[in-house]
């Protein structure tokens, strides 16, 4: 679940090394004078081609992790990316792999978009891969978290390496809470949270705040309602069952999940209904809000001085929930492009990347949504990064990983939007949140059908 | 010595168009395994006569298009008569307001939506000092069509403004002495010679702008993403979910086909029930 | 209605249009504004119709002061010389629009539309466009729609002066009698002047912003206050000559028998007007020089002949100094030897300074 952190670039802005400018010149000049010996040279010499997305630890592979990994082979390999802002990414993903194309030798994508790159035989998996060659390297999975891998492990394989983690947390002002009486959390339950937002909302702000105005933002304040109500058997994504059949509401989770997000609208700040994950960090920073609750990666400005008003008087930790305390957990993974004419360099790449110092290189790009357990036991790390407390009151808490996004079916980004929309109707007031599940589940059975 | 022409006529213009009616007849969905999945003859066109959600598109999209060339048209022409005046400063207020239309569409959507944000933005701040509550603009139900519409004013008066003032610049001097002399009052010169001798000039800006209008996209994609809970979710918009989040290729050619028929028809009527060809050779003959 | 002006002044920017300009016309008066473009006659009837705002000055209409009237509430009607007829209006509208203005109903309106249509011979092109009709026909409906309303005041603005020669004469005639059997009093622009002569019953010659002389068309012709007014009233125009008043006694002037047509009594009555002065112009009209078949003391020599038909213009020269006279039918040819005679009440001696005619009295038809 990604935040459009960073301003969007374009695939221009990225400055090659001195070394790839060279080697540039030198196969112009090769194409040049030998034609057709290119490919023998071209063999050599081989760039990776990374569609990015908009977010830190993408900045670092183009920079950073790109200079690391063509020292590592000696020049043998290059690294470029070209950085999609959120919005567009899904739809290149889709323009550029259902058309076959070899532009991207490696594709990152968001957890939701994950049945779609495999069931279409996009992408290339990295455990037959080994098996067919094993002169291949080993894949260390070890050092990393294994929450990410809930959505890209299927058909007895994983698919993809996962770059990051995320997570929802429950942002709080420390210092407001304190003024006001309140206990501090962890765990609350919806009530304790409303009546919070109620009793903070004053003096200009607001007592909390939801992100409406975006399908993903949107769907994450629901779900992280829903996820509260019942316990997630594995293999489920609390959307669709097995079958994919709607589940989102039974029990009446999905219509309580709305009414929550009701109950709380008179105490969020007045431009709620359009707000998109843009909108958030300011929130917080300008003071704005007090308490919110949303995906990690949001969140990792608070508390830099430079931008944020109230660092340092923000506290952290998990969301909370009327049942069961689960956490759902999304981020990025990186995929081989079947159609890449270089994938075993590729995997070789990917399997460098597991071994560590590329993780460290996230992290050192400003990346908060880690995922390399050296770094999150690290004291220094956790102390560099207030936001990563919310780990351990994860374990403290014995709150349990979750799935959540529709990520079981293919055409998962339509599911998400049909489902977006009749949430938002209901929160809206247009319709009564049970007729907004009803009119979710038959739209949903349709899309599932078409 | 016609084949290079139509040639790359062909290329450009019909080759495109034709395969886009084809698409119209597939279900045609990249993002699905099933890729490609075939020829549906008309199943796409009855969908979209169905289709609630383009119904309810293509009514904003109206009210949008209405209003927004009814409020530009209103303002431009004010403003053409206004700096038809030898007033003194106008010279450079009439480049000056001019450069709105210069901005990038996109670029006008971020502005406007900072502006329009009801806790941090300009102008519920402004409004608050004059003592008037702060307003949800985008993010209310009820004043997001509003607000789009006003940007879109915003921007679009000046082209407006450009095309009326050349025409009361070229309008005759004498009729309108006539006029006073005649006996007739301000109001009654206004509506008895002016607007009728503009009729040419207005009818052309009003098609122009209109045709413009109903296309508005980049703005408003900015501004709400055709939201809240699709109050501003024109045709452009829909069009760009139904293709770009569905990937319901086909169903968005068909639907962008009845789209162009429809406009192709209000654009025809226009044209013929406003006498606009009858009104344009009149002028050309004055 | 009488129309009366006052000390009227028209600045633009540093320019002066209009320079202290009154006048003061009768009702009934068929009063021509006659002068060179630029002279600030259209200028003054605008004003007067109030589509202009003057700097300075006063116009009454009758006794009332009218000078802060928008024109609506004049009560006039105006022709302009590119007829400001409604584009978009057929003619029978834009003939009623000053009564659909006014409210009048609508069957009166029809009625007394098609009643000065009638009268205008347009009946037939009712239902036509401006822009369909020729430049004589929107003519007649500029003056259908001034007349329909029954104005206090008649303004017209070069109204002929976009139609060919032939139309120009014929709808001449046509506003003569069309405005003298309203009786309307009527103020009309030209720089035409045998347009002026034609139709005025008073002319008022404007030069350079200054109402010059006013006078009914004879006097003007006949008397000319100032060598302008006498150059620019007549066709062919006034011969002028340099001449000087010597003494008391003497008008010296090429050629010389002018001079010498002149009594000495008579310039003794110039010379007394302005004995400073030494310069003057001498003129004469074409019409009065008398050509004589013997050879006189004249001594011309025609150079030029040209016959018009109904008169003829004969060109001559005199003392090396030539010069233009109209005759009836004559048998002159070039080279013939003429004698040139004239009478001394029509020769006008003017100051070559200020250009006051010393043959008319000071105070003769000068508004002032």
């Amino acid at each position: 679940m990604p935040k459009n952190l960073n301003p969007v670039r374009g695939a221009h802005t990225h400055t090659p090394s001195r070394r790839t400018v060279l080697k540039g010149l030198g196969a112009a000049a090769a194409a040049t004078a030998v034609g057709p010996s290119l490919k023998a040279r071209a063999g050599d010499a081989v760039n990776l081609n990374i569609m990015l997305t908009n977010i830190p630890w993408t900045d670092a592979i183009s920079s950073t992790i790109a200079e690391a990994y063509n020292a590592h082979t000696g020049g043998r390999v290059t690294i470029t990316g070209e950085q999609m802002p959120y919005e567009a990414h899904y739809e290149k993903i889709i323009l550029e792999l259902s058309s076959g194309s070899s532009t991207f030798d490696i594709v990152t994508s968001d957890t939701i978009w994950i049945r779609q790159l495999v069931n279409n035989n996009w992408v290339t998996g990295l455990e037959p891969m080994k098996a067919k060659d094993p002169s291949l390297p080993d894949l260390n999975w070890k050092d990393f978290l294994d929450g990410p891998y809930l959505f890209s492990t299927f058909n007895g394989q994983r698919w993809a390496i996962h770059a990051t983690q995320s997570t929802p947390v429950f942002v709080y002002r420390k210092d407001l809470l304190e003024q006001a009486g309140i206990e501090p959390p962890p765990l609350w339950n919806w009530d304790q949270y409303l009546d919070a937002a109620k009793k903070l909302t004053k003096n200009g702000v607001s007592g909390t705040a939801m992100l409406l105005g975006g399908q993903d933002a949107c769907m994450g304040d629901w779900m992280f309602r829903v996820m509260g109500y019942d316990p997630n058997p594995p293999g489920n994504d609390f959307l669709l069952n097995d079958d994919n059949e709607p589940i989102f509401n039974e029990n009446d989770r999905g219509v309580r999940a709305i009414e929550r997000m009701k109950e709380i609208l008179p105490y969020c700040p007045q431009g709620v209904f359009n707000f998109d994950y843009p909108d958030g960090p300011p929130l917080m920073q300008e003071g704005q809000a007090a308490l919110v609750v949303h995906w990690l990666d949001m969140w990792p400005g608070l508390d830099d001085p430079s931008i944020s008003k109230f660092a340092g008087k923000f506290g952290y930790t998990v969301s909370p929930t009327d049942n069961v305390s689960q956490h759902m957990v999304a981020g990025w993974g990186m995929f081989i492009n079947a159609f890449s004419e270089h994938q075993r360099e590729a995997y070789e790449f990917l399997a460098w990347m597991l071994e560590g110092p590329a993780y460290q290189m996230f992290r050192e790009a400003g990346e908060t949504t880690l995922i390399y357990k050296p770094d999150l036991a690290s004291p220094e790390v956790k102390a560099q990064i207030p936001l990563l407390s919310v780990y351990d009151d994860i374990n403290r808490l014995g709150t349990t990983y979750t799935a959540f996004p529709p990520y079981k079916v293919t055409n998962a980004a339509e599911v998400q939007r049909l489902v977006y929309e009749e949430v938002i109707a209901a929160v809206a007031g247009d319709k009564t949140p049970q007729a907004a599940m009803r009119d979710a589940e038959d739209r949903v059975v349709k899309a599932m059908r078409g | 010595m016609l084949a290079p022409t139509f040639i790359v006529l062909t290329a450009v213009g019909i080759y495109p168009l034709g395969y886009s009616l084809w698409i119209s007849f597939n279900d045609y969905h990249p993002s699905n395994p099933s890729f490609p999945q075939g020829f549906i003859w008309f199943e796409n066109y009855l969908t979209a006569f169905l289709d609630g959600q383009a119904r309810h598109a293509l009514g904003l999209t109206a009210i949008f298009t209405v209003s927004s060339v009814g409020a530009s048209l209103v303002i431009g022409f004010a403003l053409a008569l206004l700096f038809n005046q030898r007033l003194p400063g106008l010279a450079i207020a009439r480049t000056l307001i001019l450069i709105p239309m210069l901005v990038t569409p996109i670029a006008v959507g971020i502005t406007w939506r900072i502006m329009f944000n009801p806790d941090l933005g300009v102008i519920n701040y402004l409004l608050g000092l004059i003592g008037i509550p702060s307003q949800g603009w985008l993010a209310s139900m009820n004043q997001s069509l509003l607000s789009v519409i006003v940007v879109d004013v915003w921007q679009w008066t000046p082209f407006m403004f450009l095309i009326l003032f050349a025409g009361v610049r070229s309008l005759p001097r004498s009729p309108f002495e006539s006029a006073a002399i005649d006996g007739a009052s301000r109001a009654k010169i206004f509506f008895l010679v002016t607007l009728p001798m503009m009729r040419p000039v207005i009818l052309l800006a009003v098609l122009l702008r209109a045709v413009d209008s109903v296309r508005t996209f980049d703005q408003i994609f900015m501004m709400t993403r055709g939201g809240p809970n699709q109050t501003t979710d024109l045709v452009s918009l829909y069009l760009q979910r139904v293709n770009f989040k569905f990937f319901d290729i086909g169903y968005g050619a068909a639907l962008s086909w009845l789209f162009l028929i429809l406009l192709m028809a209000a654009v025809i009527a226009f044209i013929r029930y406003s006498g606009f060809l009858r009104s344009a050779a009149e002028k050309e003959a004055r | 209605m009488g129309v009366r002006i006052e000390g009227l002044w028209k600045l633009f920017g540093g320019h002066t249009a209009v320079r202290d300009v009154s006048v003061e016309i009768e009702d009934g008066e068929f009063f021509v504004l006659l002068g060179p473009s630029g002279c600030g006659k259209t200028t003054t009837l605008r004003m007067i119709a109030g589509l202009e705002n003057l700097s300075a000055g006063r116009v009454f209409f009758d006794d009332e002061d009218v000078t802060f009237f928008e024109p609506r509430r004049r009560d006039i009607a105006m022709v302009f010389q590119d007829y400001g007829l409604y584009p978009h209006l057929s003619v029978v509208d834009n003939i009623m629009f000053p009564l659909k203005v006014a409210g009048v109903p609508k069957d009166e309106r029809r009625r007394r539309a098609g009643e000065v249509a009638e009268r205008l011979e347009i009946s037939s092109l009712l239902k036509r466009k401006p822009p369909q009709i020729s430049g004589g026909e929107k003519q007649r409906v500029a003056l259908a729609r001034a007349l329909v309303r029954n104005p206090k005041v008649f303004l017209m603005d070069e109204p002929l002066s976009n139609l060919d020669a032939k139309l120009r004469v014929s709808m001449r005639t046509e506003i003569k009698r069309l405005v003298s059997d309203a009786g309307i009093t009527t103020i009309y622009v030209t720089h035409d002047q045998i347009e002026a002569m034609a139709l005025a019953t008073r002319i008022a010659v404007m030069n350079q912003g200054e109402m010059v002389q006013v006078g009914n068309p004879l006097e003007i012709y006949d008397r000319p206050a100032t060598r302008f007014v006498a150059s620019f009233i007549g066709s062919p125009p006034m011969n002028m000559f340099d001449g000087r008043l010597n003494s008391a006694e003497e008008l010296e002037v090429v050629p010389r028998f002018l001079g010498e047509a002149v009594s000495r009594a008579r310039v003794r009555q110039f010379y007394e007007q302005a004995p400073s002065i030494g310069g003057v112009v001498v003129g004469v009209r074409p019409e009065h020089l008398r050509l004589g078949a013997s050879v006189g003391a004249s001594n011309a020599v025609v150079e030029l002949v040209e016959p018009l038909g109904q008169s003829t213009n004969v060109y001559l020269r005199a003392d090396a100094t030539p010069f233009v006279a109209v005759t009836n039918r004559t048998t002159l040819q070039v080279g013939d030897r003429v004698d040139v005679q004239v009478d001394e009440s029509n020769i006008h001696v003017m100051d070559k300074e200020t250009g006051r005619n010393f043959a008319v009295s000071p105070d003769d038809g000068l508004g002032a």
